[in-house]
């Protein structure tokens, strides 16, 4: 992040407050109402959801369809409701394709399914570099993929939201469904980690 | 290049007007070699319709 | 039409810095302004293409020294002015 985080703070900090102050006394918005906002915007958005939709994919093959054909619907069934966004698609990874998801004119993203988006996410160098050369943008995050396997990059660039479905790791074949759900990272469900 | 539902034009959104037109939005699969003569993987963007131009050439 | 944010494959910017943020949010000012944002756009002050349009009509040289949350800010601040809900200069007292 920029210097501007660190000694502008202040200043900037203070502008907020003084806008906050402001939008008080003219009567658009409360302090108490701005604190039930960012409760609620933050609460519930979290990795650990779309751990559980990729749990329940692996474990159950009807729910994958579902999910693969209409994910907005399928993350509904298990009580995910995305507020800003209409649309949510799911793309699987496989043997043969590996799928990464950008946003590269802002920073859209699933919020509710993954948590808080990570500042890297937000990066210009992200968003500029994985659409051109995922590869090498991937294995900076230590994600080396073989010559042959084949890179889509989806660019949120209207109003769908992407999420990836992660192959599901080798061994796994006894573990109950809260414990693969333990096994998937947020990394993993943008696609610059595998599991 | 698939439907991906509807939504409204965001240029015209984006000016805070009450008439933006809702259109179809498409998902389009690009070769990353036909964006930037390099790359083998591909890049998918969703373009609204009147993003798009019909080629004559094409039959879909 | 290209803008300061339609960076898609644009090149000259290197690595990435791929350290996990220990928050969502490095100090409360953030927060409040992601509060900000939601709460002007539930009262329909404005849209999020409105928003995002803000964000990225700004000036490039400004655009890259900002940071992403102060964008937020000022993208709020041109909106607010706008819309005559606030006076230019009103935040500056």
């Amino acid at each position: 992040m920029t210097s501007a985080d660190h000694h502008p703070d202040t200043l900037i900090a203070r502008r907020v407050r003084r806008l906050e102050t402001l939008l008080e006394e003219k009567g658009v918005l409360s302090g108490a109402q701005l604190d039930e906002i960012i409760d609620a915007s933050l609460s519930g958005a979290s990795p650990a959801n779309g751990a559980r939709v990729v749990a329940r994919a692996w474990t159950d093959p009807a729910y994958k369809s579902r999910l693969l054909a209409d994910g907005t619907a399928a993350v509904r069934e298990l009580g995910f409701m995305e507020g800003g966004f209409q649309r949510l698609r799911v793309v699987e990874n496989t043997d043969e394709t590996h799928n990464v998801i950008v946003c590269t004119l802002c920073s859209c993203y699933p919020l509710r399914l993954l948590g808080p988006s990570p500042s890297w996410y937000k990066s210009e160098a992200y968003r500029s570099r994985v659409v051109r050369e995922p590869r090498a943008v991937l294995a900076e995050f230590g994600l080396n993929l073989p010559d042959d396997t084949e890179i889509t990059v989806w660019d949120s660039s209207a109003e769908t939201r992407y999420m990836v479905l992660p192959r599901r790791p080798a061994d796994t074949d006894s573990m109950s469904e809260a414990e693969l759900t333990g096994l998937v990272t947020r990394n993993a469900l943008i696609g610059t980690a595998e599991l | 290049m698939e439907p991906e539902g509807h939504a409204e034009l965001a240029d015209i959104s984006a000016q805070g007007r009450g008439d933006a037109p809702v259109e179809q939005i498409y998902a389009v699969r690009f070769a990353a070699r036909d964006l930037w003569g390099e790359g083998d993987h591909h890049v998918v963007l969703d373009l609204w319709e009147s993003y798009l131009e019909a080629d004559a050439d094409d039959e879909r | 039409m290209a803008r300061m944010n339609d960076i898609g494959g644009m090149q000259g910017f290197g690595p990435i810095d791929t350290t996990e943020d220990t928050e969502p949010f490095h100090a409360d000012w953030e927060a409040r302004v992601v509060g900000l944002f939601n709460a002007l756009r539930a009262q329909d002050v404005f849209n999020t293409n409105e928003f995002r349009d803000a964000i990225e009509s700004m000036p490039p040289a400004e655009y890259l020294a900002t940071s992403y949350y102060e964008r937020w800010f000022k993208a709020i601040c041109t909106l607010l002015e706008r819309k005559g809900v606030i006076e230019p200069g009103e935040l500056d007292d």
